[in-house]
């Protein structure tokens, strides 16, 4: 890989002045090794190796090897964590892969492939990529190669592609392909699964040698070797023998080539080889490692049968345990019974060709797509010339603080040879811009004035005191990384602009690597070991998202596991031993959510590439590889958020007439403000989440600010070392700002004396210590990582110094160090706070003033945000707004504001027909667009107009969609049967015309229903069954809270509705009733699990914690049912917020219900499924 | 299992005792291997047909004698009489069905000639015993 843009290796070596370096690579003084494992399998050959990298490379380490091949199938999904792994533990990497060959066979040949140099890796590159493109097309998936490569090829997608995506060991490479790409790479003749080995198997000896010379055609005859494997079968010795033999043979074929080059004078003939490379067999010993030690067969085992979707023995019923990392001694007495010769050539060919790949992946350099630019311009003129441009807009008075800040960015960015890169997001955004596609960037990129003024980023960073050097630190020369959220419903425009913009062959995703959990290992193990699927379905129904490497405790700790089938020790313990070793195991490769790789040359000659189940081309490396290689990375995200808010945009504009730029609102909107303080933030981009409901009605946000400080205080770090409280409490001025040093006061002033963001890490560094920001970057980056107690105090020892010389005491220093310390590995970067709290806001302000508009694009956004539909629907209500149902002439496919009348806010929200069970699209289409040539009369009409299914017809009526129409659902569902009847006999040319509706509605009697109480509703329903049918039909309630119908039986219990609770005093006694919205149970800092629930009833919703002893006794309760009457202590104070702590959970069973069942069971009617 | 046999079990060195010159015992090695009757041989491990002229089937216990300095086995007694070792011709590994205690195999496969004979003696690893697996003669 040359780079063309390249300009000074990374400054991996550069030590901070602190010390701060944490790249390290060991270097090699290891003995050379006689053997090499050239054969060699990690987890990354997917579902068929059973070794971790780090599990090769310490057992190498441990053995004295000094060098190390990874050859993992049709792929080099773990080459570069290999790479560079193997570098760090002293080990050089040999990297290389096993394909299928298509040699005429059904199943084709395996061959080992392993890399000289670059130019080996690129040809690997090429011929993995050119055969796994190719080979999707041969088995039908998409066009040409840039069809393919199209994100329209993703709408293509057929499940022929997901089957071949997830199967891509089945995948062969073709002999032209082969032939295309050999410079730089040796071959291996692999196992008995390649053409040499079953053709010697089967005695074809003479196809063995022709298939040797093909390759020798290839490689050459020093880059072409024959593996001799001893798998210590009962035919391994014949298997070797005749391997043997073959390899003789061509060392004799060799020698006479070698003898007719040099004219029967041996010697210096044509042949660049020479005598002595004739001389020994072009043999290597090799051992096929799947697993590292023995006992690893059994994972090993176990994957490739759950792989093949068998249970064991599995499809290869391998017959033993030997495909282990061998010793040397180990490898030697495999070949105890050929003659000392081969012995000593199949040994040391391993080294030669250890000793022939010396790889250098040239780490660090950085790779720019070409960015056209106008002849006499650089990257960096135009960079500037953008900026200044922008700034003039961004800035109407241009400060010297502004000048200077911009100024330092622009020669930092230059210094660093990131300009290119800052014009290729800037061409994306403005693309973006250009078409009203509703983007906006994240991140530390927030930090940087550059990015600021080129559009892509909305957060002043000076107003906001955010720090270029926490996004770039040239003291690292770290890629920067800009991620851009767009709009998700437009976010395919901008993928096929990077498309046609920057080449189809330049532009690749990003992949992921996914790996097992306890759960995706429970299921592989179980699928091998025969568990049926019913009794896995119970051990894996309510298993906890956790790691599968402390399985056991896992099962004995969680009380919702008390009676999973997997506390059977005795007889699952066997799963479980496999379970756990399968922690965190590659099970497949996936697609990154939007994360695409664009390259200055055609990228198959960088990475390898493949399909991936989506119908897109997917490199075979995840972000991280792809950083390491220097390769440019965008992540072109989906953010449903910016669709919302550009559907309701969209809407007030029309109401109003008026352009709408939501992302620049003035920040002073009391009624957005106002909103957030009452809590009521369900559909707030990152302000509704039970946790942030609680914060803001502590925090009490009266500013932009404040809405930033709240997004970054609410995350796991700053809640469990508490930093919210003191924060708090300063705050409202219930304790003073105290801060061991004045200039630290100064520093965190908006932050009343904590450290909430990582720039103040910084500028406290700087302030106190006299750092400069690079410097304290690299201190906050020291700090975040984990270090021994020795290197912290030897940069603790730094920083008192900096600071004693700048006149602070040595204790007033080392307090401050302290804090520091304790405060900058949970601090949140303020840019990603700063420029998520942009659309907050947006969203706040869009609620507040139009509601019916914003949550109705909400609610035709899902899923995104914390809450159902439901829930949703139910904060509606609570702003005054009506919920219609379905209705045939009005609704839409969508959920649609209504106005009440032209120009006026909605006051209503219209439930979309898309939302019915069971209704298909080309239905939806065919009632549109008979509704557009006119309405709909009567339901006979609409039946045979639309011609849609009688299930949807019925389910239509069921949901209230007929009910403007005049007739009761029972005599329209009456009706269906006999207008069906009607259709069948005539066809739907023409009107029913022995029924009309109306008649209908008359004469038919509601059959099994003569016994109900009459109903005071237009539809002839009660409420109880029109609840039914929307919980069942819809998944929401439409005309009444699903507890509504329960109101005598909740009465009795006495409980508090959660609109009460906030006027009762701290530390009540409450008995509260929700049905439950959602649940986590995340563990405590101190390795206890507490549960957060969110409860609704009628009236809004419910924050409770359930502690670990509690939830010991009512895990279970917890697990099973939706609906709960909790006794608690209530929290309400100003430091924790409003929050229930539960001591007591029952399911809630209405009363009168003898069955045990009611509510919790979700088997009363009128109740939302759990 | 003793260690001095796990390493044995692990690491076992085939015998060039029947042919003394590489080249000799490459190549009638390899025509005893490719000869019928000692393929048959082989597959009498596997199968189950008594009626073999060529070999049988056992699953016999024997006593394995072991060689302390040559750290390898001497001799076996089976049905009372003594089979002294003279090669180890042939080893294979059988590690099968650990997931099934009914149905778990391991065992190291050992093919000695004693006397002109050839012997299929196994180590089971699960019961710590040898077994003779079957006779070619």
């Amino acid at each position: 890989m040359g780079s063309q843009t390249d300009q000074s290796p990374r400054s991996l070596g550069q030590v901070g002045p602190v010390g701060l370096n944490d790249h390290t690579e060991a270097t090699s003084d290891r003995v050379r090794s006689e053997f090499i494992h050239l054969h060699v399998h990690s987890n990354f050959s997917f579902m068929d190796g059973a070794a971790s990298l780090d599990g090769l490379i310490e057992r190498a380490v441990e053995l004295g090897m000094d060098s190390l091949a990874v050859t993992d199938h049709q792929g080099l999904y773990g080459a570069i964590r290999f790479y560079q792994k193997a570098k760090k533990a002293g080990i050089k990497p040999i990297i290389g892969t096993e394909i299928i060959v298509d040699d005429g066979s059904e199943r084709g040949g395996h061959l080992v492939l392993l890399a000289r140099n670059r130019t080996g890796y690129a040809s690997l590159c090429r011929l993995l990529s050119e055969a796994h493109l190719d080979w999707g097309r041969r088995m039908g998936f998409g066009g040409d190669m840039e069809d393919g490569i199209k994100a329209k090829g993703s709408r293509a997608a057929s499940a022929k592609t997901a089957t071949l995506a997830a199967r891509p060991d089945t995948m062969k490479v073709s002999m032209d392909t082969l032939r295309r790409y050999p410079r730089g790479l040796i071959a291996l003749s692999s196992c008995p699964k390649g053409e040499i080995g079953r053709a010697v198997t089967e005695g074809r000896h003479e196809h063995a040698e022709e298939a040797a010379l093909r390759y020798i055609d290839i490689y050459g005859w020093n880059g072409f070797y024959i593996e001799l494997q001893n798998q210590r079968l009962p035919g391994s010795l014949s298997y070797m023998s005749g391997l043997i033999d073959l390899a003789k043979r061509l060392r004799e074929l060799h020698r006479e080539q070698l003898r007719e080059n040099s004219g029967g004078k041996g010697g210096s003939g044509r042949s660049r080889y020479n005598g002595k490379a004739a001389a020994a067999l072009p043999l290597v010993v090799t051992n096929n490692v799947h697993y590292v030690n023995r006992e690893d067969h059994k994972v090993h085992d176990v994957l490739v049968a759950a792989g093949d979707n068998t249970t064991l023995p599995g499809p290869v019923k391998r017959p033993n345990a030997e495909l282990y990392f061998k010793t040397v001694e180990q490898m030697r007495s495999l070949l105890a019974d050929a003659p000392a010769h081969v012995v000593k050539d199949a040994i040391e060919n391993t080294r030669r060709i250890a000793d022939a790949c010396n790889l250098d992946l040239h780490l660090g350099q950085f790779h720019f797509p070409k960015v056209p630019i106008p002849e006499g311009e650089t990257h960096y003129s135009i960079l500037a010339k953008e900026t200044w441009k922008g700034a003039e807009r961004r800035y109407k008075v241009m400060t010297p603080e502004v000048v200077s800040r911009i100024e330092h960015e622009l020669k930092l960015v230059d210094s660093m040879g990131f300009s290119a890169y800052f014009l290729i997001v800037k061409d994306i955004v403005d693309f973006a811009h250009s078409q009203g596609i509703f983007c906006s960037g994240r991140g530390s990129a927030g930090d940087s004035i550059i990015s600021y003024c080129l559009g892509i980023t909305s957060v002043d960073p000076i107003k906001y005191d955010l720090l270029f050097e926490r996004f770039l630190n040239p003291k690292r020369r770290d890629m920067p990384d800009i991620d851009v959220d767009f709009c998700s419903t437009r976010r395919d425009e901008v993928i096929e602009y990077i498309y046609r913009k920057y080449g189809a062959d330049k532009v690749a995703m990003v992949a992921t690597v996914n790996t097992m959990n306890a759960r995706g290992a429970i299921r592989v193990a179980g699928k091998a070991l025969g568990v049926t699927e019913e009794e896995m379905s119970r051990m894996t129904r309510r298993f906890p998202w956790v790691k599968a490497g402390n399985i056991r405790g896992v099962i004995a700790a969680y009380p919702e596991l008390a009676d999973n089938p997997l506390r059977d020790e005795a007889r699952y313990g066997a799963l479980i031993d496999v379970v756990e070793k399968l922690d965190r195991c590659p099970a497949h490769l996936g697609t990154h959510l939007g994360g695409f790789i664009i390259t200055p040359r055609p990228i198959a000659s960088m990475v390898p590439l493949q399909w991936a189940a989506k119908g897109t081309v997917v490199a075979q490396y995840d972000k991280d590889d792809i950083e390491a290689l220097g390769l440019v990375k965008m992540d072109i995200l989906g953010l449903r958020t910016h669709s919302a808010i550009a559907e309701t945009v969209g809407r007030i504009e029309k109401l109003t007439g008026k352009p709408l730029d939501p992302y620049d609102l003035p920040h002073d909107d009391e009624a957005s403000y106002e909103l957030i303080r009452s809590a009521r933030n369900i559909g707030l981009f990152q302000l509704e989440s039970s946790g942030q409901r609680n914060l803001s009605k502590r925090l009490l946000p009266e500013r932009f600010e404040d809405i930033i400080s709240s997004i970054s205080l609410f995350r796991p770090g700053p809640i469990e070392s508490d930093m919210i409280t003191p924060f708090i409490r300063r705050r409202h001025g219930l304790e003073r700002v105290v801060t061991p040093h004045p200039e630290m006061k100064r520093v965190l002033r908006d932050t009343y004396g904590v450290i909430v963001y990582q720039e103040q890490v910084l500028s406290v560094a700087a302030a106190v210590a006299g750092f400069d920001l690079s410097e304290a970057d690299m201190l906050r980056r020291a700090m975040t990582k984990d270090k021994s107690m020795e290197e912290m105090d030897r940069i603790g020892a730094h920083f008192v110094k900096r600071a004693m010389a700048r006149g602070s005491t040595e204790a007033v220093a080392s307090e401050v160090f302290r804090q520091l310390r304790g405060f900058a590995a949970y601090g949140f970067n303020k840019a990603h706070a700063g420029c998520f709290a942009v659309l907050s806001y947006a969203t706040a302000w869009l609620k507040a003033h139009y509601p019916a508009e914003f949550l109705s694009s909400i609610l035709n956004n899902q899923p995104m945000g914390f809450y159902s539909p439901r829930v949703v629907l139910n904060d509606a209500r609570h702003f005054g707004l009506k919920i219609l149902p379905p209705d045939i002439n009005e609704s839409s496919d969508d959920f649609l504001p209504i106005c009440p009348s032209a120009g006026k806010r909605g006051d209503a929200i219209r439930v979309g027909l898309k939302y019915l069970k069971g209704m298909s699209g080309a239905e939806l289409s065919r009632i549109f667009a008979e509704r557009g040539e006119r309405q709909f009369e009567s339901f006979a009409e609409f039946y045979r107009r639309t011609r849609v299914s009688r299930p949807t017809a019925e389910n239509l009526i069921r949901v209230g969609a007929f009910d403007s129409l005049g007739s009761s659902r029972d005599a329209l569902l009456s009706e269906v049967e006999a207008v069906h009847k009607w259709m069948m006999a005539h066809g739907a040319s023409r009107e029913p015309d022995l029924i009309s509706s109306s008649k209908a509605a008359v004469v038919a009697k509601p059959r099994g229903h003569s016994t109900r109480p009459p109903v005071d509703h237009p539809s002839g329903w009660s409420l109880t069954r029109r609840l039914k049918a929307e919980l069942d039909l819809l998944g929401l309630n439409i005309s009444c809270h699903p507890l509504y119908p329960h109101r005598e039986d909740i009465a009795s219990l006495r409980l508090t509705p959660s609109s009460q609770i906030p006027s009762l005093p701290d530390r009540s006694k409450i008995r509260v009733i929700g049905l439950r919205e959602r649940s986590q149970t995340p563990m405590t800092k101190s390795k206890k699990r507490t549960a957060f629930l969110t409860l609704e009833d009628e009236e809004g919703l419910l924050d409770v914690v359930v502690f670990e002893r509690t939830l010991a006794e009512y895990g279970a309760v917890i697990s099973r049912s939706r609906c709960y009457v909790i006794e608690g202590t209530l929290q309400n104070n100003e430091e924790r917020g409003i929050t229930i702590v539960a001591d007591r959970i029952e399911p809630f069973t209405p009363l009168g219900r003898s069955d045990g069942k009611g509510i919790a069971g979700n088997s009363s009617p009128g109740l939302p499924r759990g | 299992m003793r260690p001095e046999l796990r390493r044995f079990l692990e690491n076992i060195q085939h015998d060039p005792v029947l042919f003394p010159t590489e080249k000799s015992k490459l190549s009638v090695v390899r025509q005893l291997m490719d000869t019928e009757w000692v393929s048959s041989a082989s597959s009498l491990c596997a199968s189950s047909d008594e009626d073999s002229v060529v070999g049988k089937l056992y699953h016999e216990p024997i006593e394995v004698r072991w060689d302390k300095a040559a750290k390898r086995p001497r001799a076996f007694r089976w049905r009372g009489r003594r089979y002294k070792i003279d090669a180890i011709i042939r080893t294979w590994v059988v590690e099968m069905g650990w997931w099934n205690p009914d149905t778990e195999v391991s065992k190291v496969f050992l093919r000695v000639t004693s006397g002109g004979g050839v012997y299929d003696i196994l180590y089971d690893k699960r019961e710590s015993r040898w077994y003779l697996g079957g006779v070619a003669d």
